[in-house]
């Protein structure tokens, strides 16, 4: 029978993704022989990263500060934005270095049998977006799944009548694959070779 | 390919089981029960990781136990190949050549086979879930990607049926990714059946040995008659869902696309199940069946392993002497389940083991 103290941590632990009972044994284990400053310094920086790190306000990426770095600098092209579902996709597009436009988050893809509609991600503050009137082309670059292509889809008709340009991302990307999961030069060459659909 | 080695364990009513077949036809015997279909499906399994019975996996578990194990040594010209998957606990674990498959297509690709068992009469019956796997196994054959177009439209297919069910804004892209997903399905249903069908009808006049014509087709009665030439199929699917939304709104489900397609099967221009005979159905099912091994044949470059069970329940004295001459020329594998050892009656002796089944155990005689 464990401790008491050491049970309501592992619960904690084992809410986080891929983290099961053994890998939970093992940090608690870690931590119950660390440093007390060691323990103390990762509960903080926990507390901060709740604290300090938000959605920017225009893109809906996860920032710091808001607006976030990449909607804030001066030498990112604001006629091109790139839409994907989420924080991932910024990471995957970012690690090509082919892109400096603008992001926007979207916060999922649609799927009906779970329940997400177009009200539930963040196509309202898209339209918004477009309707100041600096941008020009909207890439969209959600996952190749059948999910995806829908939300592709959904976008292209609701956009282009506000005379904005659509383009999705080449499919040089593997068929049902996530955007996380392709090497940045495949996902480079698909960004440069993106078509009207 | 040949199968030369097969073990099972917990599957079914079989004990610990391990064979080395090394004859091209092996003649499975026994009275009902004693678990000849069983040795079928477990090599169907480890072929396709399904089964020709049950769409549920745990009915493949022994009475009382927690999983199965199935493993085939498979000979091809390139060698001895190795495939086991197993079963426990709700999970499948499959491994080729002792290393576990990047996909899923590489695992299928190693030991193709053709069943032919009494479920296989619906194919005459008009059954249309039949028809549908029929050349769904066939397009496979011919384009092991045909999977992947079918699991990418099935997935729409359910999103567009829950879109409609809750009358959701996005409709309209999920008919439209519908329209697209399903051409690719339809128009490989439609290549390979086009292809197939002048092997099928040569079979069938050599089983029945009657002088009939059988005609072959993939029909969409959703489409709308007038447009189905004109559009390509995209276009003319994408039309009849917005025309039928509001229905399809009311019933919370599309009644339109390839989950509707039809094999129809026509003799003499009649439609097979309506004016054939029982004779003619059962021949039309053989044929289906043994046209779908020579197409496998041809287009794996070798033999895909043939599957009989209990052919003697299905067919009359007169088509067993066909399918027994059928056996004796073919030169691929072919297991044969029956109630007695002569029951496919089979000319050449020379390449013919025979396994007695009993309580599940297998005894080689
Ligand atoms: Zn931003």
């Amino acid at each position: 029978m464990l401790a008491p103290p050491i049970q309501k941590v592992m619960r904690e632990l084992q809410r986080l993704p891929g983290v099961g009972e053994k890998t939970a044994t093992r940090f608690v284990l870690h931590l119950l022989k660390a440093p007390r400053t060691e323990v103390e310094s990762l509960a903080r920086a926990l507390v901060e990263l709740k604290e300090k790190v938000k959605p920017c306000s225009v893109c809906f990426q996860l920032t710091e500060s808001d607006p976030c770095a990449v909607c804030a600098s001066p030498r990112r092209d604001r006629s091109v934005v790139c839409v994907v579902e989420d924080q991932a996709g910024v990471l995957a597009i970012e690690r090509t270095r082919t892109f400096f436009g603008l992001y926007h988050v979207l916060g999922g893809h649609l799927s009906p049998m779970e329940g997400v509609g177009p009200e539930d991600l963040r196509i309202r503050e898209l339209v918004d977006r477009i309707g100041h009137g600096e941008i020009r082309e909207v890439i969209v670059a959600t996952n190749p799944h059948v999910e995806g292509e829908a939300t592709a889809l959904y976008l292209k008709k609701l956009l282009e009548p506000l005379g904005v340009r659509v383009t999705r991302i080449a499919r040089g990307v593997p068929l049902g694959g996530d955007l996380e999961y392709i090497d940045a030069l495949t996902l480079g060459r698909a960004l440069e070779g993106r078509s009207s659909f | 390919m040949r199968i030369r080695r097969l073990r099972v364990a917990g599957f079914r009513n079989l004990g610990s089981l391990d064979l080395e077949p090394e004859a091209r036809v092996c003649v499975v015997h026994g009275a009902n029960g004693q678990g000849k279909t069983n040795l079928l499906e477990a090599i169907r399994f480890a072929s396709c990781l399904q089964s020709f019975r049950t769409r549920q996996t745990s009915d493949l578990v022994q009475f009382g136990g927690s999983g199965f194990f199935v493993q085939v040594g498979v000979e091809d010209p390139n060698g001895l190949r190795d495939l086991r998957a197993s079963w426990r606990a709700g999970a499948r674990t499959v491994a080729v050549d002792g290393t576990r498959p990047s996909t899923i297509h590489e695992y299928l690709s190693v030991l193709p086979t053709v069943v032919f068992s009494p479920a296989d009469a619906g194919l005459g019956h008009g059954d249309r879930e039949a028809g549908r796997r029929y050349v769904d196994g066939a397009s496979f054959f011919h384009d092991p990607l045909h999977v992947s177009r079918i699991r990418r439209y099935r997935q729409t297919l359910r999103q567009l049926n829950a879109a409609l069910r809750r009358n959701t804004a996005d409709l309209a892209a999920w008919e439209q990714r519908m329209a697209e997903t399903a051409e690719p399905v339809h128009q490989a249903r439609a290549r390979t059946l086009r292809q197939i069908a002048p092997t099928v009808t040569g079979l069938y006049r050599a089983i029945s040995g009657q002088g009939e014509e059988l005609e072959l087709s993939l029909e969409a009665p959703y489409l709308m008659e007038d447009e189905k030439g004109s559009l390509g199929y995209r276009e003319a699917l994408l039309r009849v869902l917005r025309a039928r939304r509001d229905e399809d709104l009311r019933r919370g489900f599309t009644g339109a696309g390839p989950h509707r397609d039809r094999l129809v099967l026509r003799l003499d221009g009649r439609p097979l199940e309506r004016h054939g005979s029982q004779g003619q159905r059962r021949s039309v099912g053989l044929a289906l069946k043994l046209a779908l091994l020579e197409w496998g044949c041809t287009n794996l470059g070798q033999p895909p392993v043939l599957l009989l069970d209990d052919p003697g329940s299905e067919l009359d004295a007169e088509r067993l002497a066909a399918l027994g001459s059928f056996v004796d020329r073919w030169h691929g594998q072919v297991w044969i389940a029956t109630t007695g050892p002569d029951v496919v009656p089979l000319n050449g002796d020379r390449d013919v083991a025979f396994y007695r089944m009993e309580k599940g155990a297998v005894h080689a005689r």
